[in-house]
């Protein structure tokens, strides 16, 4: 079974714990990874090597300039460049000064708005999205400014205002590859997106093993 | 004791080539502070651990044509950017070729204007490397490129106008070719750090002639001692 690392903030946390995320990405990930968890007391000392263990990272630690060191950026960089699989979910967009993982992930948070019932729908173009239905959850709406280089594939887009926004798009970057979903704020909104992001975790996983 | 320094670039005949003169400027305006540890064009066998013998990376117009964003040397050269290294892009910004370079190093080559005489001038910015450095005329080809605008740059260098008056940015996500006439003020040199490692960018450099300028060569010898952090 592949292993996925869950890195996030548990008592350190204000708005976002992990606590709950577990259960919930075991469970829209059963069968196709096993999730475990690196929360504040212990994500600041992973290293490549570590991160290399495993096939999957999931990433949404909320405390960003309190937790994130330049060497764990450096080593998740490191780490997919080399061939490993990102996951950034929701508050693990808000890359606040970390232009390298604005790179990793072809965009950069502009703004983001109040929690509110929310409507997404599948983006018709893209392989990923064929079959997917629109998805009803409550959630804060992120928007984003794109990478000018990195082309990356739009899978689900908000409604919100007069438009539709990215809410989750998937790229490679150097060999490895790299997805990320806007909504994500609590576990119920994990399993309102339990479809899609099987689909994606599966894209991520499908290609070798554990990261050489 | 000096810094081990490889300086790739191509070494064929025609222009851009380390050969005409500019391997032997380079190895004058570093002298202080690196040995030209190996030159040439053999970086595509090299991977992260090969490029960690090196303190620093100079690509000169770096015969890069091909790399693509998933091959073994792209991910080396990324792996060993992050994780502390120094680079050095003269002129023709190579690491541009893939998207993942563009990203990193900050640009991708679009066009430029004919070689003509130009002025540059430092960026009205403090910053170590410009410390004592002043402007200065070149004839040389000034790049146009796309830039990446998710890096926390530090411009260094401008091209002005004829009036020598500077101009705040376009809207584009690029430099605008035509600073001469336009109005806009052209990033000729930045540096930014990338996790661990330090990038510079610096564009004046098609012949031996712009290394013997005398301002450039301070402005480059401060920019090598910048990468190595001796500033």
């Amino acid at each position: 079974m592949r292993k996925a690392l869950l890195i996030g903030d548990r008592e350190l946390a204000a708005l976002h714990p992990i606590t709950g995320m577990e259960t919930a990405f075991g469970e829209v990930l059963r069968g196709l990874c096993e999730v475990s968890t690196a929360d504040e007391r212990v994500y600041g000392g992973l290293t490549y090597p570590g991160l290399r263990a495993f096939d999957l990272v999931i990433f949404m630690p909320e405390k960003w300039r309190q937790t994130v060191t330049k060497t764990l950026v450096a080593d998740l960089v490191t780490y997919v460049v080399h061939g490993g699989r990102l996951l950034a979910v929701h508050h693990g967009l808000i890359t606040d000064n970390t232009p390298e993982l604005s790179l990793l992930y072809a965009a950069r948070c502009q703004d983001y708005a109040p929690y509110g019932a929310l409507d997404y729908h599948p983006v018709t173009g893209s392989s990923l999205a064929e079959g997917l239905r629109p998805i009803a959850a409550s959630d804060e709406p992120y928007w984003f400014d794109f990478d000018v280089f990195k082309q990356t594939d739009v899978v689900m887009e908000l409604e919100y205002g007069n438009g539709r926004h990215p809410a989750l798009w998937r790229h490679r970057w150097g060999k490895g590859r790299v997805a990320c979903m806007a909504p994500g704020h609590s576990t119920d909104s994990v399993m309102a997106f339990a479809e899609p992001l099987r689909r994606v975790a599966g894209w991520l996983l499908d290609e070798g093993g554990t990261p050489q | 004791m000096k810094k081990r320094a490889f300086l790739c670039g191509g070494l064929g005949p025609g222009f851009h080539s380390l050969l005409n003169g500019v391997r032997e400027e380079l190895e004058a305006i570093f002298a202080e502070d690196f040995e030209l540890a190996e030159t040439g064009e053999d970086y595509q066998g090299k991977t992260a651990c090969d490029l960690r013998r090196f303190d620093c990376l100079i690509l000169y117009s770096a015969p890069f044509r091909g790399v693509a964003g998933d091959s073994d040397f792209a991910a080396s050269l990324i792996d060993y950017t992050v994780n502390g290294g120094s680079v050095l892009i003269l002129h023709f910004i190579a690491t541009g070729v893939f998207d993942e370079g563009a990203q990193v190093f900050g640009g991708r080559f679009r066009m430029h204007p004919p070689y003509s005489r130009c002025r540059i001038e430092p960026a009205p910015v403090c910053h170590p490397i410009l410390e004592g450095i002043g402007p200065f005329e070149i004839n040389d080809e000034m790049h146009q490129l796309f830039t990446e605008e998710f890096l926390d740059k530090t411009i260094l260098l401008n091209c002005l106008n004829d009036d020598g008056s500077p101009r705040a940015r376009g809207p584009l996500p690029h430099q605008d070719i035509y600073a001469k006439n336009s109005g806009v003020r052209v990033p000729m040199a930045w540096c930014h750090e990338f996790g661990l490692g330090r990038v510079l960018y610096s564009c004046p450099g098609h012949s031996a002639e712009t290394f013997r300028n005398a301002e450039y060569r301070r402005f480059l010898a401060r920019c090598g001692k910048w990468l190595i952090r001796g500033l």
